[in-house]
C-alpha cells in the first residue's frame, strides 16, 4: 500500500486540504489496489457510514456551549477570579493565565478557542507590565493546552469513536493529566515570576474577594456538572453535551444578561462550520481508514516494531516518540484520524488499556500544538497581539519541557489515567 | 463585459447561496440541541418518540459535515499544511494550487456523481426507526459536494486568469 | 467450460459463527455446479460494510450478500418482512426455517426483488434465540418487566411487544449497550445469547431469561437481475447450498451458546426459566397494530397456518 501513503503525504504536503488528501488516496487505492472487486462506490457509502455515528453529534454540542459561554462574557469573570485569588504572588498575571485556562477548559473543548479568549484579555495587560512579549505568548499558549485535555474535549470524543470506547472514560482520563500540567506550569511561573522580579498585583480584601468568586460561580459551576454528570452517569455522553449547552444558554440570557436571542443565529452558524471541518476530516477518513485495514499495515508495522524489542514499555516509548514527530508538522485531530487506524491493534496486542493509550496519545499530540514549525497555538497567540513568532517559541521551552515530564510520568504511570475513570 | 463585472455577479449570486447554506448550518444544529435534549426528557420523564432520534441525529450530522465544509471551504477553515508550500517561489505556488483545485475538481465532481448514483438506490431503503429513506442524508452530502464544483471551479477560473488567490482566512481548527 | 464468478461480501468476521455458512456454500455451489460458479467470498467487511453491501447488491457490483433477515427491513418493499419479529410466531429454529422458506414468504421476496431489485433467495442459519437479560431482578413473567429500560434494536415489532409488558424500550446502538447498563440508563437488553456473550453485557446484567419470543435466521441475498439470469437448476444449487451453510452456521452457533451458559455460571448471571405461556398470551395480539401498515392483513394469520 506504498501508493495510498506516498500519494497522501504528497498531496498534503502540496498544500491538499486534509480530508480531500485521504479521499485522493483512497480512490487510488480502491482504482490500483482493491481491483475490479470493490466498486468507487464505496467512498460515498463509507464517508456516510463514518460520519452517520450518534455519539459524534457531541462535537457541534460542545463547541456550541464553548461558544456561547465564551460570548456570554465568562472569560472574563474567569480572570477577575483567579487575579483576586492568586494576585499578590511575583508574576502573578502568569499564573492568572494558566489558572483562568484551567478553569476554561473545563467548560470548552478547543485549545485555540481557550487561548484567543485569555490571551485577548491578558497578553496585552502582561505586555503593558513588563513581562515581555515571548513569555506573555508563552504563559497563554500553554494554559490554552489544558481546554482539549480537561473534559470536555473533542479529541477525546474523536478519540473514543475511532478506538469504541466509552467517552465518559476518555473524559475522566484527562482530568489528572491535565491537573499535573497546570500544577507544573504554575510552578513555572512562581519561579519566572522570582527570578525575572516581575510585578504583583494589588492585594484586595476579602469581601472583594468574595464579590468576584460570586459573580464567577455560575460560570465555575458548568465543569463541575459536566465531571459530576459524567461520574454518576446521571445522563448519557451525549446528553451532557446537550446539557452543558442548555446551561450555557441560560447562564448567559439569565444570569449574565450579556446574550441576547438575536446572537443566536450566528453562534449556532459557527459552531456549525468549526464541527463541520471535524466532521468532514472523520467522513474522508473512513474509506482510507477501510484501506488501511485492508493492506494490513498495523500487521507490518507491529512486524517492524516487534524486529526492534518485545518490551511493551519500550514499544509504548517509541510510537510515542512516532507521534511526537507527527506532532512536528500535523494538527492533533487529522494526526488520529490517521494514525490510530493502525496504532490501535498494536496497542491491544500489546495488552495496552485502550483508554490510558488514549489519554497518552491525546496529550503527545496536544504537544505539538507548543512547537515550531508547526504549533498551531504559538501561531494562534502571536497572531492576537502581533507577537514576534520565535521570541514566543523560546519562552514556551519551560512549559514544553514539563508537558513532555508529564507525558512520560503518564506513560509509565497508567493510573494517572484510568484511575478515575475505575469502576464506570 | 470585463472579469471583474463577472466576478461582481458571481460574488453577489453566490453571497445569496451563502446566506441560505449558513441558515440551514444554524438550523441544522439548533434541531440537534433540541433532538438530545428531548432524548433525555423522553428517558426520564415524558415519553416524547415513538420514532428513534438517534436515526435524526445522524442525518442531521451528515447535512451539517457536507454543507459546513462547503462555507469553511468558502472562507478558508478547512486544516491544511502550508509550510512546504510556503518555501516554494510565488510561481511555483501559484502553479501547485492550479493543480491541485484541477485535480480537486475532478474529484468532487466525481463524488457528485457517486452520490448521485448512491441516492438511486438510497431511495429504495428506509432508515429504521423513522418514516423516512436513505436518500435524505444522502441529498446532504450531494448538495455539499454539488456547491464544491462552482465554488472550486471559480476558484480555478481566477487562477488562471492570473487574479490573486481568493483570502484565506486565518485556519481555525476545533481541536 | 466456462467459469462463472460470484463475488459474496459480508461484513461479518471470519472467526464468527455466522461466517461459518458462507465457505460451506461457495463450496457447495461449485461442487454442485461441477465448477461452472465459483463463488469468492469477502468476508470482514473486505466489501464494505452492511449498508455497503446493501447497495452493492443493488447496484451489482456486489453479487451476493449474508445478512439478518431483519436488514431487507431497510430495503423498499422490505417492511413486510418485519413479521418475521412478530413475537413467538415461530416455535423453534426448524420452525423459523422452514416458514421464511415456505411459499407465503416467497411472496414478500417476490415482492421485495420487484421494488428494491435485491433478491432472497433463501433463508437459512439460525442464531441464538432472543431473550430478556437485566440487571435489576429475576424476570419469570411479563410483569416483572414493569418499569425496566431495555435496549432494543430499531425494529417495531420489539418495540411494541416491550411497551405491552410495561418496560420502556430504549434504541441504542450495540456498542453503547455495555456502559449504558452499568451506568443505569437502560437496565438491560433483548438479545440473544451469542450477543450477550459477544458484547460481555453478562458483566453488567445478571439476571438472563431465555424467553426464546423470536427466532432470527441468517437471509442469502443476491442481485436480481443475476438471479434472474440464472437456470432453474443453478437456482436449485443455490437454495440447496444456502441449505448447507445455513446448517453449518446453526451448529457452529449451537457450541457458542453450550460455551456461553457456562461463561454465564462462572460469572454469576441467574438465568431464570419463564412462563412462556403467559408471555405468548401477553403478546398474542400486539400485532396486530403493525397489520395492514407494515406488511398485508391477514398475514400473521396466514403463516400461523402453516404447521411447525
Ligand atoms: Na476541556
Ligand atoms: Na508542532
Amino acid at each position: 500500500m506504498n501508493l495510498l501513503f506516498l500519494s497522501f503525504v504528497g498531496l498534503l504536503l502540496l498544500g491538499m486540504e486534509v480530508g480531500f488528501a485521504m479521499i485522493v488516496a483512497a480512490w487510488l487505492g480502491l482504482e490500483f489496489k482493491a481491483g475490479p472487486a470493490v466498486d468507487a462506490i464505496m467512498l460515498p457509502t463509507s464517508m456516510l457510514g463514518g460520519i452517520s455515528l450518534y455519539a459524534l453529534v457531541q462535537i457541534p454540542l460542545f463547541i456550541l456551549a464553548g461558544e456561547v459561554m465564551n460570548r456570554g462574557g465568562i472569560t472574563r469573570r474567569l480572570v477577575e477570579v483567579s487575579s483576586a485569588w492568586i494576585g499578590q504572588r511575583r508574576g502573578s498575571l502568569g499564573h492568572v493565565g494558566i489558572l483562568s485556562n484551567l478553569m476554561l477548559s473545563g467548560i470548552s473543548g478547543s485549545a485555540v478557542a481557550d487561548a484567543v479568549a485569555t490571551g485577548k484579555a491578558l497578553i496585552p495587560e502582561m505586555r503593558a507590565k513588563g513581562y515581555g512579549a515571548g513569555y506573555s505568548g508563552a504563559v497563554i499558549a500553554s494554559g490554552a493546552l489544558l481546554g482539549p485535555i480537561i473534559p470536555p474535549s473533542i479529541p477525546m470524543v474523536v478519540y473514543a469513536q475511532i478506538a469504541n470506547v466509552s467517552v465518559a472514560k476518555m473524559f475522566l482520563a484527562g482530568v489528572l493529566p491535565g491537573l499535573l500540567l497546570a500544577a507544573g506550569f504554575l510552578v513555572i511561573c512562581s519561579l519566572i515570576g522570582k527570578r525575572r522580579g516581575l510585578p504583583r498585583e494589588p492585594a484586595m480584601n476579602w469581601r472583594a474577594k468574595g464579590k468576584v468568586t460570586v459573580r464567577a460561580v455560575w460560570a465555575l459551576l458548568m465543569p463541575i456538572i459536566i465531571l459530576v454528570g459524567i461520574r454518576m452517569g446521571l445522563m448519557t455522553d451525549t446528553e451532557i453535551a446537550a446539557i452543558a449547552v442548555i446551561y450555557a444558554l441560560l447562564v448567559g440570557f439569565f444570569v449574565y444578561r450579556t446574550m441576547k436571542l438575536r446572537d443566536l443565529p450566528a453562534i449556532l452558524m459557527s459552531a456549525g462550520r468549526s464541527s463541520a471541518v471535524i466532521l468532514f476530516l472523520l467522513a474522508a477518513a473512513a474509506p482510507f481508514s477501510w484501506l488501511v485495514a485492508e493492506s494490513q499495515i498495523s500487521e507490518h508495522l507491529v512486524e517492524m516494531i516487534r524486529q526492534i524489542t518485545d518490551n511493551p514499555h519500550l514499544i509504548l516509548l517509541i510510537i510515542n516518540v512516532l507521534l511526537l514527530l507527527v506532532g512536528l508538522v500535523l494538527e492533533p485531530l487529522p494526526a488520529m484520524v490517521i494514525f490510530l487506524p493502525a496504532l490501535l491493534p498494536l496497542a491491544a496486542e500489546l495488552g495496552i488499556d485502550p483508554i490510558h493509550f488514549g489519554a497518552v496519545v491525546v496529550v503527545n499530540l496536544m504537544i505539538g500544538l507548543l512547537h515550531p514549525p508547526i504549533g498551531l497555538l504559538l501561531f494562534v497567540v502571536c497572531s492576537i497581539d502581533r507577537l514576534p513568532f520565535m521570541a514566543v517559541a523560546r519562552e514556551v521551552l519551560p512549559f514544553l519541557a514539563w508537558s513532555i515530564m508529564v507525558l512520560v510520568l503518564i506513560i509509565f504511570f497508567p493510573p494517572l489515567t484510568v484511575w478515575l475513570g475505575l469502576g464506570l | 463585459m470585463s472579469f471583474d463585472d463577472v466576478e461582481r455577479i458571481v460574488l453577489k449570486v453566490s453571497g445569496y447561496v451563502a446566506r441560505i447554506v449558513d441558515l440551514l448550518i444554524a438550523v441544522v444544529v439548533g434541531a440537534l440541541l433540541v433532538l438530545v435534549t428531548s432524548q433525555f426528557i423522553d428517558r426520564n420523564y415524558v415519553t416524547l418518540w415513538y420514532d428513534s432520534p438517534e436515526e435524526y441525529v445522524k442525518i442531521g450530522l451528515v447535512w451539517l459535515c457536507f454543507l459546513g465544509f462547503v462555507r469553511a471551504s468558502a472562507t478558508g477553515e478547512t486544516i491544511r499544511i502550508t509550510f512546504a508550500q510556503d518555501m516554494l517561489s510565488p510561481g511555483m505556488q501559484r502553479i501547485i494550487a492550479i493543480l491541485l483545485d484541477v485535480l480537486l475538481l475532478v474529484v468532487v465532481a466525481f463524488l457528485a456523481w457517486k452520490s448521485w448514483i448512491m441516492i438511486q438506490t438510497a431511495r429504495m431503503q428506509i432508515i429504521l426507526g423513522t418514516d423516512l429513506t436513505l436518500d435524505v442524508p444522502v441529498f446532504g452530502m450531494l448538495a455539499g459536494f454539488g456547491l464544491l464544483v462552482p465554488l472550486v471551479f471559480w476558484r480555478l477560473v481566477r487562477a488562471l486568469a492570473g487574479r490573486p488567490h481568493m483570502p484565506d482566512a486565518h485556519p481555525v481548527i476545533e481541536d | 467450460q466456462q467459469v462463472r464468478e460470484l463475488r459474496l461480501g459480508s461484513p461479518w468476521p471470519s472467526a464468527s459463527t455466522v461466517h461459518a455458512a458462507l465457505p460451506v456454500f461457495a463450496e457447495a455451489v461449485e461442487r454442485e455446479s461441477k465448477g461452472a460458479i465459483k463463488v469468492r467470498v469477502y468476508p470482514d467487511s473486505q466489501l464494505g460494510d452492511i449498508q455497503s453491501l446493501i447497495n452493492g447488491v443493488q447496484l451489482g457490483t456486489v453479487d451476493m450478500t449474508y445478512l439478518a433477515i431483519g436488514n431487507a427491513g431497510v430495503l423498499k418493499g422490505g417492511a413486510p418482512l418485519n413479521v418475521a419479529y412478530v413475537p413467538y410466531l415461530f416455535k423453534s429454529k426448524e420452525g423459523a426455517e422452514k416458514v421464511v422458506n415456505s411459499p407465503v414468504f416467497q411472496e414478500l421476496y417476490d415482492n421485495l426483488a420487484k421494488e428494491s431489485g435485491v433478491r432472497i433467495f433463501a433463508v437459512y442459519g439460525a442464531r441464538s434465540p432472543r431473550a430478556v437479560q437485566n440487571r435489576v431482578r429475576p424476570v419469570t413473567k411479563p410483569e416483572d418487566l414493569k418499569g425496566l429500560k431495555i435496549r432494543i434494536p430499531p425494529i417495531e415489532g420489539i418495540r411494541i411487544a416491550f411497551e405491552k409488558m410495561g418496560a420502556k424500550p430504549v434504541v441504542l446502538g450495540l456498542g453503547d449497550t455495555y456502559n449504558a447498563i452499568e451506568r443505569g440508563q437502560v437496565d438491560g437488553h433483548e438479545n440473544g445469547i451469542d450477543a450477550a456473550v459477544g458484547y460481555k453485557w453478562y458483566e453488567v446484567a445478571k439476571f438472563f431469561t431465555p424467553t426464546d419470543h423470536i427466532y432470527e435466521t441468517g437471509a442469502f441475498y443476491i442481485n436480481e437481475k443475476l438471479w434472474q439470469s440464472l437456470t432453474k437448476e443453478e437456482q436449485e444449487i443455490f437454495i440447496k447450498a444456502a441449505k448447507e451453510g445455513g446448517a453449518a452456521m446453526t451448529k457452529a452457533g449451537e457450541k457458542v451458546d453450550a460455551e456461553g451458559a457456562k461463561i454465564f455460571a462462572e460469572n454469576g448471571v441467574q438465568v431464570s426459566q419463564p412462563d412462556k405461556a403467559a408471555f405468548e398470551a401477553a403478546l398474542t395480539d400486539v400485532y396486530k397494530r403493525l397489520e395492514g401498515r407494515v406488511w398485508p392483513e391477514g398475514l400473521v394469520e396466514r403463516i400461523r397456518a402453516i404447521p411447525q
